[in-house]
């Protein structure tokens, strides 16, 4: 049996699928979370149903990618479940009826049970049972509650009798709405007065300005605090001497390269020795790993109070330079964690050629975080004003590309219409559950991917396949970006990970300024292998080849440039 | 003097006063997109800001929508 889950964005429809299926799916409180389908299984009377929660959409006539996704499941359920946002019955029937005139098998979830009281709003379930002429029960996805109800009442999903031929549905649902609803008079909360701070220019800028403040501070507490005091000592006094006595047990010399690494000054350098359990631990370990954790944990307090639907609108007139809306705002604030959600996320734009824009300008200009800490930790020796040379070009790049792109490619950017969900109480065990899936996320991909990335590096140094590539390339990576031959090496591992690759220009001895060309050309250049396969799968092949041929040409001019303007 | 039965653009429409849907002035798909949020002739919302040069913020039955300037300004409403 196939069950799917539909509802309006921003419903909670992603919490009730985790109550009912214990799968690992990420929730947060903006409209387009989910783009994807996921798909869960309840195991009911040991009878195996198969649970799939689609993207938000708000009619059964798609206007973006992400709804089209939806009705595309919608055709293969068995049984649809209407997840539905309690405290805003109005706008979510609307979907109902369409649904019930499509004579779908249906049983319709009022989710957010809890925030009826808050906001006081009274619900009569019985009498909305009877007009709807299918079953309705409550529930609240982010503590558990009622989600037995939704289990047990799925084999009670009828169609509906509901005749609604040539009816307005508008109409139908203000009927509806004033038989089964009764709202009460309730006091100005700390959420409603935040509300009208952040949705006024005046006070919503200023806002803005602190809350980017207050979230990079903390991030950059959080990670430092992590290194300086828990990751780095463990390293130094107690994984070192481990890797010492490991060195001199093994008698290989090329055993001992590729696992310890090469000795700087008779010492093993995490950052520089390049060997598997050397450089290859550390760099997931003690110097990603601290920042992508303080990323997503900001990152989840800013989702699941709501507040990135506000910045969409504070920022849609810069994003309208870049042939872009504001909405487009959260894909690029989810690709400084990593760039393959950030493109996933594009879905919820309207036009191919907006998801044509942000595909491209996140690939090139937008570093996600694990090279974002390696940038900050092979030039943070050399002082800030280096690591700001790196994001202040590629932040020129992403806006001047934009203005570009929206010059130059054909058609027109259609403009923001965007629900703005009101501020939520931040559920601690969401918010950590949500870290936890993304974090073990990273370690699970990223850390063997290092691993392999930092194993190849030695493996083509001591094949010496570097001096063939050398010849081919040398023009560009010498004469024009102004770097050693060997940094070809951390150009081809950059396809695997672009951390590591970071991290191997450390060894090469370079000047602060090559350094900074480097790290610049290495974000620029080419997507990460798991970028590519997202920008391949959005784009299409025609798509992604004009983007990645967008991303060569940007990556040796603006490295030619820098090469010339730093001294 | 009196506002009711004047038509203005929801861009051009006073703050925090009640009006009414009564023309949106754009194409079938820009209809059907604000249909789905319930933004039809003759719904009653309130205008509640204006981002500078951005976005109208508008409130309806109880959602909060943005909606880009062109957009805004094909949507004509009445003073209730």
């Amino acid at each position: 049996m196939r069950v799917v889950l539909v509802g309006n964005p921003n419903v909670g429809k992603s919490a009730v699928f985790f109550r009912l299926t214990g799968a690992k799916v990420l929730t947060s409180n903006y409209p387009g979370t989910t783009v994807e389908f996921a798909k869960g299984v309840l195991i009911k009377n040991s009878e195996r149903v198969d649970i799939i929660d689609a993207p938000g959409a708000y009619s059964i006539e798609p206007t973006n990618k992400a709804e089209e996704v939806t009705v595309r499941l919608l055709k293969e359920a068995a049984i649809v479940v209407n997840v539905i946002d309690a405290t805003n019955l109005e706008r979510n029937l609307y979907l109902t009826l369409q649904l019930i005139k499509q004579q779908c098998k249906l049983l319709v979830v009022l989710n957010m049970w809890d925030e009826t009281k808050h906001k006081g709003i009274d619900i009569d379930i019985d009498k909305l049972q009877n007009l709807l002429g299918v079953p309705v029960v409550h529930s609240c996805g982010l503590s558990g509650e009622g989600i037995k109800d939704i289990a047990l009442k799925l084999n009670q999903a009828k169609v509906s009798s509901l005749n609604l031929e040539g009816r307005d549905l508008w109409e139908i649902i203000g009927e509806i709405t004033s038989s089964v609803q009764t709202l009460h008079h309730k006091h100005h909360s700390f959420r409603d007065v935040m509300e009208e701070i952040t949705i006024h220019p005046f006070t919503g800028i200023p806002f803005s300005v602190v809350v980017l403040g207050l979230c990079f501070l903390v991030v950059r507490f959080i990670g430092e605090s992590l290194i300086h005091f828990a990751l780095d000592p463990f390293f130094e006094n107690i994984y070192k001497p481990f890797l010492w006595r490991l060195n001199e047990l093994i008698h290989w010399e090329f055993l001992r390269n590729i696992l310890i690494g090469g000795l700087i000054n008779e010492n093993i350098e995490f950052m520089q020795s390049l060997g598997v359990l050397s450089t290859g631990i550390y760099v997931p370990i003690a110097v990603v790993f601290p920042y992508v954790l303080s990323f997503y944990f900001v990152l989840g307090l800013l989702e699941d109070f709501g507040y990135l639907p506000r910045l969409s609108v504070l920022m849609d007139n810069v994003m309208h330079k870049l042939g872009l809306h504001g909405v487009s705002v959260i894909p690029f604030i989810l690709s400084l964690g990593c760039n393959v959600p950030g493109v996933l996320a594009s879905r919820v734009l309207e036009s191919r050629r907006e998801r044509f824009i942000l595909a491209t300008l996140t690939a090139i200009s937008i570093p996600c975080m694990a090279q974002i800490s390696m940038i900050v930790g092979v030039l943070g020796k050399y002082g800030l004003r280096y690591i700001l040379m790196v994001f202040g070009t590629l932040f020129l790049v992403w806006f001047s590309l934009g203005v570009i792109l929206n010059k130059f490619i054909r058609g027109e950017s259609p403009e923001i219409l965007m629900e703005i969900p009101p501020y939520r109480k931040i559920n601690l065990y969401v918010l950590f559950r949500k870290l936890w899936i993304r974090i073990s996320g990273f370690i699970k991909e990223a850390v063997p991917l290092v691993l392999l990335g930092v194993f190849m590096t030695n493996l083509l140094f001591s094949l010496g396949v570097l001096k063939v590539l050398g010849i081919i390339v040398a023009p560009v990576v010498t004469f024009i970006w102004g770097l050693p031959e060997k940094a070809i090496l951390a150009l081809l591992v950059g396809f695997l990970r672009k951390d590591v690759a970071v991290g191997m220009l450390g060894p090469l001895g370079l000047s602060p300024k090559q350094l900074v060309v480097g790290c610049t050309i290495l974000a620029i250049y080419f997507p990460c292998m798991g970028t590519f396969s997202v920008l391949l799968k959005e784009l299409g092949l025609k798509d992604m080849c004009k983007s990645l041929a967008i991303m060569l040409i940007v990556a040796i001019l603006v490295g030619g440039l820098l090469n010339l303007i730093i001294k | 003097m009196t506002m009711e039965g004047k038509i203005f653009s929801l861009l051009d429409v006073a703050k925090n006063i009640p009006a009414r849907v009564v023309d949106i002035k754009g194409g079938r798909s820009l209809e059907l997109r604000l249909m789905n949020l319930g933004v039809k002739k003759g719904v009653i919302l309130k205008k509640k800001a204006v981002c500078l040069n951005g976005p109208v913020i508008i409130e309806i039955k109880r959602s909060i929508l943005a909606l880009g300037r062109g957009m805004s300004s094909k949507i004509e409403v009445e003073l209730e």
